[in-house]
């Protein structure tokens, strides 16, 4: 008895420390990654090796770095099953780039790839074409102040400005120059008409005509803001090194003021928002309203700086009643020019794809040409989780960027400076945000030395 | 309102005891650790009550306090608690009804990587963590009741028991959570009498939901990055884990099972011994406003056997008990959106300890025992290639000294232990580390392969004085706990409480 008691013990604990490992679970997946070029843009054997290959997994932002192999090609042996946003920088050196293609340039030469919401459940292999992504204009970006202030101790989403720069060593003139909000769907669903990375299919929009590809040649816009000029082009020159800044309402948001309807608009802590009252361009767009929808009352904040030039608004959507940059980072910011003999006024408006039923009420979006852009930011959220399909092609920024605090953290995003030369800052242009940029803790439209990442 | 309802309860549960326990059974022997642990083995498990039991009542109430550096990555580094507990059953003629009811505050200071309500202990994933060091309130209730009937006098009874639990804890730092968990559970149940061995078995059906909200006083830690402790992460196994994902989630727990117990006698000899089996299913939803057509986002299989085996033998010169406890856990998830199983838990626990009380009817009175625990840990996370597999054992030994009298009773025990570390493997691929690994699974490997030493001290008075129908129990604990390693890490405990016999 007493040894048959032992066994039946003896049995039940190996019955219960015994771990059975056998079950069909999930596994690392594994991704392999071939790089390839675009034989329209590269006839010539360009070296594929040392590519930076960048993974983030968009459920927890966990990012995995790597270098191609002599043969453009990598492989990630270990990877977290889950959705992924690819990312590809190849640069190739000047004299190497010159020596290959025959053509003589004297800056370094980027090619890129990037693809969002790439599903990696089982092991996957990709080939990545890369797009020739060259600096194309001598106007940039410098800062980039879209997240706003504290909402209710600060400026909230109303002190939002952009500062636009001249990083070539010649005067440039802002005359005409444009600064437009392009749009995107504002969520990472599945559906119709949509592309592999769940980003509108805009080929697919009702009646959309034209030369070229609808979503790799354009950008679509909801908010166009055109720099006045004269007759001559030469109203608004801007030195080498200097810039502009064109804010939402340019006054001092750092004390209370008048809104548009004769009520104040207080404010809780000044260090939280900025003085945007030297600003050198106001977005000010009720007689635009007025022009296109008479009659309507005006937006309380849409406040007018009689001192500061108005820029001309030249198209906008009907929901968005001021240059009111979204601070959750849903909204890609461009500049371009339009060319001689072209009116920016007439570039073509399509409503999204997935909108069939076209009528007077339906929302549409102005689409612009990529030749016409002279420099263009992917903002994201700063949450992986929370990024939305990203908006720019990649031949016009081939990354993307965002500041860490997000939304009304008052942080704003400021483009490096790569060196400085005979005391201009000549700032870092790659066509990829995502090392071009830097943030500020708080945004500063002095254009001084603290306003600058060195 | 909380306290209404623990109020309420405590009237409804402690008071029929108190009042029915006119022939509480040796009263006297209120020290009587093998008696007590006997009946309550059988409170709310007819079929275990010992024969000679015809009504039990107890009420204590007791602060609890552990602090030190020696714990897992997901407990507090302090925890205070103050807690009461009262049960009781009685015999109304051909009616048996029983109660427990407990009731807990608990206040955690410094408890990081744990925004839950629940033990850090828990299998279940589909939770929140945060890096940040954060104060906890948390508070709540188990209710449990029981009636059995005999429907054929020593032959046959009929038995429902109910089973409710409420809980709820908040944060007092972002991210601070607040948890909410309801749970209620029903329990059938058949009792058989053959002279004095008796066998019952009960069904077990319950239901809950926890709610679980995050939030921020500064709305910025919720939207950004830029103070890394404060993002919120959901845990969804062990590493895999989303980022500032939703503020809120909900579970379903749905549970069914049965425990089938058996008592009987011969001579000096008492056999109790529970059988439980039980299979839970959790739904993990981050849809709070709809409570049907939900969006599932998990879900997390569990199968429990618990296995309880009590052997107590008392003569007038000694009385010996030796306890077995088993029990065995063993859970799955299911992933909707990798439309797979990706974690796997499974947690054994073994226990067995023999005592002996000697000179039980002497004024100088002696106990003496020894037990052995293992503790086993298994998880796998499969995406994220996490493994781990832990086995803790733990040796100990105990002496206890009594001094009776008619009056009053002392009991001094101390009880040295040493914790061994058993089977210590884990598995965290260098290309798979995040902050999962560093903050909570690192740190549990360290901690799980630690040696460690440690004493308890009790003291017990008993005084018949101060209630005339009941004793009244008074004792101190105080517990040490050092581990073997280069830099030694220490925990402390201490308890103060009260008790009534009734």
């Amino acid at each position: 008895m007493k040894t048959k008691f032992i066994y039946i013990l003896a049995f039940g604990v190996l019955f219960i420390t015994s771990c059975r490992k056998d079950k069909d679970i999930s596994q690392p997946v594994a991704l392999s990654i071939q790089l390839e070029t675009n034989p329209e843009e590269v006839s010539f054997d360009l070296p594929l090796a040392g590519a930076e290959i960048t993974l983030v997994n968009k459920a927890n932002g966990a990012e995995y770095k790597a270098v191609s192999n002599a043969g453009g090609q990598y492989a990630f042996s270990s990877l977290a099953p889950g959705t992924y946003t690819i990312s590809v920088l190849l640069t190739i050196d000047a004299q190497l780039y010159t020596e290959r293609s025959g053509n003589y340039t004297d800056k370094s030469v980027s090619f890129s790839y990037t693809m969002d919401n790439v599903s990696l459940l089982d092991d996957t292999s990709i080939t990545a074409i890369l797009s020739l992504s060259s600096q194309v204009g001598d106007w940039v970006f410098k800062q980039i102040y879209n997240y706003g202030s504290n909402t209710s101790q600060g400026a909230s989403f109303r002190d939002v400005f952009v500062e636009i720069y001249n990083n070539s060593n010649t005067t440039l003139y802002a005359d005409s120059l444009i600064f437009a909000i392009s749009y995107g769907k504002a969520n990472n669903n599945t559906g119709s008409y949509l592309l592999d990375n769940l980003q509108f299919d805009w080929s697919q929009s009702i009646g959309m005509t034209g030369p070229g590809d609808a979503n790799k040649d354009y950008v679509y816009a909801k908010a166009v803001y055109m720099i006045p000029s004269n007759d001559t082009g030469n109203r608004y020159p801007v030195a080498p090194g200097k810039s502009i800044i064109l804010a939402q309402t340019a006054i001092d948001h750092t004390k209370p003021y008048v809104a548009a309807d004769g009520r104040e608009v207080g404010i809780g802590d000044a260090e939280l928002t900025i003085d945007l009252s030297k600003a050198d361009f106001e977005a000010y767009q009720y007689p635009y309203e007025q022009k296109t929808q008479p009659g309507r009352a005006q937006y309380r904040f849409d406040v007018d700086n009689p001192d500061v030039t108005d820029v001309e608004v030249i198209y906008s959507i009907s929901g968005n009643r001021d240059m009111v940059l979204n601070p959750q980072g849903r909204e890609s910011f461009i500049i371009f020019k339009a060319p001689a003999g072209k009116d920016p006024n007439t570039l073509p408006l399509y409503a999204v794809p997935t909108d069939r039923d076209i009528n007077a009420e339906t929302t549409v979006y102005q689409q612009i040409p990529v030749s016409y852009i002279l420099d263009g930011v992917e903002v994201h959220h700063p949450i992986a989780t929370s990024r939305l399909p990203r908006r720019l092609p990649v031949s016009v920024d081939a990354g993307f960027t965002f500041a860490p605090g997000g939304q009304y953290s008052g942080q704003s995003l400021v483009r490096r400076t790569k060196e400085v030369f005979a005391g201009r800052r000549i700032l870092q242009d790659t066509n990829n945000s995502s090392v071009d940029f830097g943030y500020l803790e708080k945004a500063d439209p002095s254009k001084g030395n603290s306003s600058f990442i060195d | 309102m909380y306290g209404r309802i623990c109020i309420l309860l405590l009237v409804l549960f402690s008071g029929p005891a108190s009042l029915l326990a006119q022939d509480t059974i040796r009263a006297e022997s209120i020290m009587d650790s093998h008696l007590h642990r006997s009946i309550r083995m059988g409170i709310l498990l007819p079929a275990l009550a010992p024969d000679d039991s015809t009504s039990y009542g107890w009420l204590d109430l007791r602060f609890d306090q552990e602090t030190g550096d020696f714990h897992r990555a997901q407990q507090a580094f302090s925890k205070s608690a103050i807690r009461l507990h009262t049960m009781g059953f009685n015999q109304l003629g051909r009616f048996r009804v029983a109660g427990d009811f407990r009731f807990e505050q608990v206040k955690e200071d410094s408890l990081a990587n744990l925004l839950s309500g629940e033990g850090f202990d828990d299998l279940r994933p589909y939770y929140y963590f945060a890096t940040k060091h954060s104060h906890y309130t948390k508070q709540g209730f188990l209710a449990r009741a029981r009636i059995d009937y005999e429907l054929i006098r020593n032959k046959l009874a009929l038995g429902l028991g109910i089973r409710h639990r409420t809980y709820w804890a908040a944060g007092t730092v972002d991210p601070r959570p607040r948890v909410e968990l309801f749970n209620l559970e029903l329990s059938p149940g058949v009792l058989l009498i053959f002279d004095q061995t008796k066998v019952g078995l009960d069904f077990r059906w319950a239901r809950g939901t926890e709610d679980i909200h995050v939030t921020y006083k500064n709305r910025n830690y919720g939207t950004g990055i830029s103070d890394p402790s404060r993002i919120r992460y959901i845990n969804l196994g062990y590493g895999t884990m989303s980022t500032l994902d939703t503020a809120s989630l909900r579970k379903y727990n749905d549970l069914t099972g049965l425990s089938l117990s058996f008592k009987t006698e011969w001579q000096d000899w008492l056999l109790q011994s529970v059988f439980v089996y039980e299979k839970s299913r959790q739904y993990n939803s981050h849809n709070i406003v709809r409570r049907s057509n939900y969006y599932i986002r998990s879900s997390f299989d569990l199968e429990t056997i618990d296995t309880r085996i009590l052997i107590s033998k008392e003569t007038e010169k000694m009385a010996q008990q030796i306890g077995l406890a088993l029990t065995w856990q063993d859970g799955q998830d299911f992933s909707t959106a990798l439309a797979r199983t990706n974690y796997l838990a499974r947690a054994s626990d073994m226990a067995a300890d023999y005592s002996v009380h000697l000179r039980k009817r002497h004024r100088l009175q002696y106990e003496l025992g020894m037990k052995w625990a293992l503790d086993r840990d298994y998880r796998k996370d499969g995406g994220q290639a996490h493994e781990i597999d832990y086995s803790v054992h733990t040796f100990g030994l105990s002496g206890g000294l009594h001094l009776a009298g008619v009056k009053q009773h002392y009991r001094f025990s101390v009880s040295p232990y040493y914790r061994h570390p058993g089977r210590v493997e884990a598995s965290f691929p260098v290309t798979q580390l995040n902050i999962f690994s560093e903050a909570v699974a690192i740190p549990d490997f360290i901690y799980a392969g630690a040696k460690a030493m440690g004493l308890d001290l009790r003291m017990d008075y008993v005084d018949k004085n101060i209630f005339k129908s009941y004793e009244t129990v008074f004792y101190l604990q105080y517990g040490h706990l050092r581990s073997a390693e280069k830099i030694s890490r220490t925990r402390n405990y201490f308890q103060a409480g009260m008790a009534l016999g009734l």
